[in-house]
């Protein structure tokens, strides 16, 4: 088990961009605290960056997270962005997991999937 | 068993051929991943099937080799020149396992066997994890749906409850178990995902449509949901039932199919039809569907279509297996029921009887077509043998020190299947002469302006009722003065005769004449040239060599397309009939006593002012009797020269069924065979070439 670290970084000064760099199992015993960490960062920062590069592993849990976080930023009207989808680990588990897609959901007016394209 | 043991074995020398084939190629493209698959199914299939029918040596042997091409497979291992070397031996291992499986050939030495493995696993790089030698499913389940069971395509709907995860399962891991059924697509819903603030992280919010191609049958499927049955909701359809009813590639309009989840009421369907745009942009536009529904609605209906698509591509596909000599027993009973037909006609004609002309006419229509069906059965690409040559070229030129690249064309071209069988011998021949004598060392080529690698390219192509096939190269070409003089020497031509290239070079098929001279010795190898042409005429072919000293030689074959049934002349010699190929008659002309007369007792006649010398037939062959006034000419073309052939009459043409003269005239030099008339009398085959040979050969000996 690795568990999970998730470390936290501001880039730049004015209107600062905060990186959530997720390390380890992004998987149900550990949701509750990948959630936490996500609406803290929306509650400081007006641009969150997850960075999954370092993501060992992830479960459904793990996968609706990041829609969920997604929503969030709408109504929030922060924005969300999310690196290293092309960790293998992710990218077989969204295929897997049939997330990949075509269109995003009717949330996403912005046209911001992070699931768009990749598709099988 | 027997029955399975012999199908297998079937099976594996068509595999094997295709492996070789592979390989070849395999040593050109290296890097060609469908080509690495080739080779690992062809490997795959032949250990797997040995092993069920009992070829456990087969089985235990191509493990290895299987293994290796895995790492392949995986980019674990490079192809190499040393790996497509051990791996065709090891192919020429298992053919001799299946020679020697029924005792019919000897067994092969289990040193061999071993040789090759080490040496394969030599090719192996080191793997800390020791690793390499375990094995992996192919296709990973999903391409490996038996053959013969009817795949269908279930639309699968799948709502866990939320607390599903909590109560320890993974829907991922059971959307894995799906994808191993079968061909698969998922697709998840997350229009129900709650945000962040409301979502409770450890429950499922979302739920899956997938779409599944399988021959397993919806029990399988059921079974991956067993252990949550009372935790989800589970729908299964039958979107495509393999074909039974349906004969069309489309599938339903997306509407529908949303309608049928029961994502969309057909009011509302209905609705928005009226409206005539994009009916899924419509639908999003409106609101009335998710972008998601719509989207897996859409993947829906194209999975249904690529699989109907390749359903019907592998239908027209799908063949059997049948045993060469019932086709032949087949063609066989053909052969006889047209002579039948033959007489029946014949009788019917005879008899003032409407209704009896009548049943004959359609006994013949049925009769026709039913030969050109059973006649195209027997057709084969003629490729296989084509892919043989291959590697010929590519060991003999590895022998010799000489670069040859073979290239190939027209492969799919059909040929007669006992054509194609008896043109092998004759082929390797050319070919090895091409390759011994006609192209050059590297540096020789080189030092004549040349490329150094040689090329021999062999082609097939349909002209008419024959077939061409055309043996190029790029070599050095005959040397058209050494074999002239060779054939002075030898007294087949005079020595102030005024030859053309085409009747110098036809010198080289005279018996004997091959071997002394280096320009056109075949080196020992058994066979002359003069058997290569007889190979050909038995064939009722024509070889034809065209050379052109320092670029290369070009050899063209014409074979006739089968070799059951010709068309032919039907011409009568008293009482008798005979029977000429149609393919070499050119035109008939009439022979009235004052032209033998003008001619001053040499068989020559006058047509169109050119001088054809003809064969009195009735003469040849001792027939008694009285010829008549007006006798015919048929004017045939044998080798590019002209040469008739005097008859008493032309009767016409006929579809000619062809019988075998049987042991006792086997040395019958002359005719090629026999066929049955309509009134069940028997017309002897002339075999043309022989004959004008025998005239010749008689001439000079004068």
């Amino acid at each position: 088990m690795d568990g999970l670290t998730i470390t936290r970084e501001e880039v730049g000064g004015e209107n600062a961009t905060l990186v959530l760099k997720v390390n380890g199992e992004l998987t149900i015993p550990f949701a509750g605290e990948f959630s936490t960490a996500l609406l803290d960062a929306f509650d400081g920062a007006g641009r969150v960056l997850v960075n999954l590069e370092g993501v060992s592993a992830v479960d459904i849990t793990g996968l609706q997270l990041l829609c969920s976080a997604h929503r969030s930023a709408y109504g929030r009207e922060k924005e969300l962005a999310v690196e290293g989808l092309t960790n293998p680990i992710l990218e077989e588990a969204a295929c897997l997991a049939g997330f990949r897609r075509h269109v995003g959901c009717a949330v996403d007016v912005g046209k911001s999937c992070i699931w768009i394209g990749g598709y099988e | 068993m027997d029955a399975h043991r012999q199908a297998y074995k079937e099976e594996a020398y068509e595999l094997l051929a295709e492996l070789e084939t592979s390989l070849l190629e395999l040593e050109e493209t290296p890097e060609d991943m469908d080509l690495i698959s080739r080779v690992f199914r062809a490997m795959h299939t032949i250990k797997g099937s040995g092993a069920m029918f009992g070829f456990d040596d087969i089985a235990t042997f191509t493990h290895e080799v299987e293994t290796v091409f895995d790492m392949v497979r995986n980019g674990r291992m490079t192809v190499t020149r040393d790996l497509v070397n051990l791996t065709l031996k090891a192919r020429d291992l298992i053919k001799g396992m299946l020679d020697a499986s029924d005792g019919g050939a000897e067994p092969v030495e289990g040193r061999q066997a071993e040789e090759v493995i080490a040496g394969l696993r030599r090719l192996v790089p080191a793997e800390p994890d020791g690793a390499s030698a375990k094995e992996t499913p192919v296709g990973g389940g999903a391409q490996e749906s038996k053959r013969g069971e009817t795949a269908v395509t279930y639309r699968i709907r799948f709502v866990p409850s939320p607390e599903v995860t909590v109560n320890g399962t993974n829907p991922l891991l059971l959307l894995a178990e799906l994808r191993q059924l079968g061909h698969c697509r998922t697709v998840a819903q997350m229009a129900k995902v709650p945000r962040l603030e409301e979502i409770d992280p450890e429950h499922c919010h979302v739920f899956w449509d997938v779409i599944l191609t399988t021959n397993r049958g919806i029990d399988a499927i059921r079974d991956v949901f067993i252990f949550i049955e009372d935790d989800c909701e589970l729908k299964i359809d039958v979107i495509d039932d393999g074909g039974i009813l349906d004969v069309d590639a489309d599938y339903k309009k997306l509407g529908f199919i949303l309608a049928e989840r029961g994502d969309l009421t057909r009011q509302d369907m209905e609705a928005i039809l009226a409206k005539q745009k994009r009916f899924g942009e419509l639908l999003v536009e409106q609101g009335i569907v998710s972008p998601e529904k719509v989207e897996s609605a859409l993947i829906e209906q194209q999975h249904v279509k690529e699989v109907r698509k390749e359903r019907q591509v592998q239908e027209s596909a799908s063949s059997i297996r049948v045993p060469a000599e019932k086709l032949d027993l087949l063609v066989n009973l053909v052969g006889e029921l047209v002579t039948v037909q033959a007489r029946l006609s014949q009788t019917a004609a005879g008899r003032a009887d409407a209704l009896l002309v009548t049943i004959a006419e359609e006994v013949e229509r049925l009769t026709n077509e039913l030969r050109d069906t059973a006649l195209n059965i027997r057709m084969l690409p003629i490729g296989t043998t084509f892919s043989k040559f291959k590697r010929l070229v590519r060991d003999l030129s590895v022998e010799l020190g000489k670069d040859i690249e073979m290239t190939t064309d027209g492969a799919e071209t059909e040929l007669d299947k006992t054509v194609i069988e008896k043109l092998n011998d004759p082929l390797v021949h050319l070919i090895r002469n091409s390759i011994d004598h006609g192209i050059e060392r590297p540096e020789e080529r080189a030092a004549a302006g040349k490329p150094p690698q040689g090329t021999v390219h062999l082609a097939a192509v349909h002209s008419g009722d024959s077939v061409l096939i055309t043996i190029t190269d790029d070599g050095k070409g005959l040397d058209r003065e050494a074999i002239r003089a060779k054939g002075v020497e030898r007294g087949l031509i005079p020595a102030t005769a005024e030859l053309s290239d085409k009747e110098i070079f036809s010198l080289i098929f005279a018996p004997g004449f091959s071997t002394a001279t280096t320009v056109t010795s075949v080196s020992g190898r058994g066979v002359g040239m003069d058997v290569v042409k007889r190979a050909i005429d038995a064939l009722r072919g024509t070889i034809d060599i065209r050379s052109e000293r320092g670029t290369g030689t070009v050899i063209t074959i014409k074979l006739p397309l089968t070799l059951a049934i010709i068309e032919s002349l039907l011409v009568k010699i008293g009482s008798d009939c005979f029977v000429l190929p149609l393919s070499v008659v050119e035109e008939c002309v009439e022979l009235t006593r004052e032209d033998v007369r003008n001619a001053h007792g040499r068989n020559l006649a006058t047509v169109r002012d050119q001088i054809v010398p003809y064969i009195p037939l009735r003469e040849r062959f001792l027939i008694r009797g009285e010829q008549p006034e007006i006798e015919q000419i048929v004017i045939t073309r044998v080798g590019g020269t002209r040469v008739g052939f005097v008859v008493d009459h032309v009767i016409g043409e006929h579809q000619t069924v062809i019988k075998s003269l049987g042991k006792m005239y086997r040395d019958v030099q002359g005719l090629s065979g026999a066929t049955i008339l309509g009134d069940g009398s028997v017309a002897l085959i002339l075999d043309i070439p022989q004959l004008v040979r025998d005239v010749e050969l008689e001439q000079m000996a004068r």
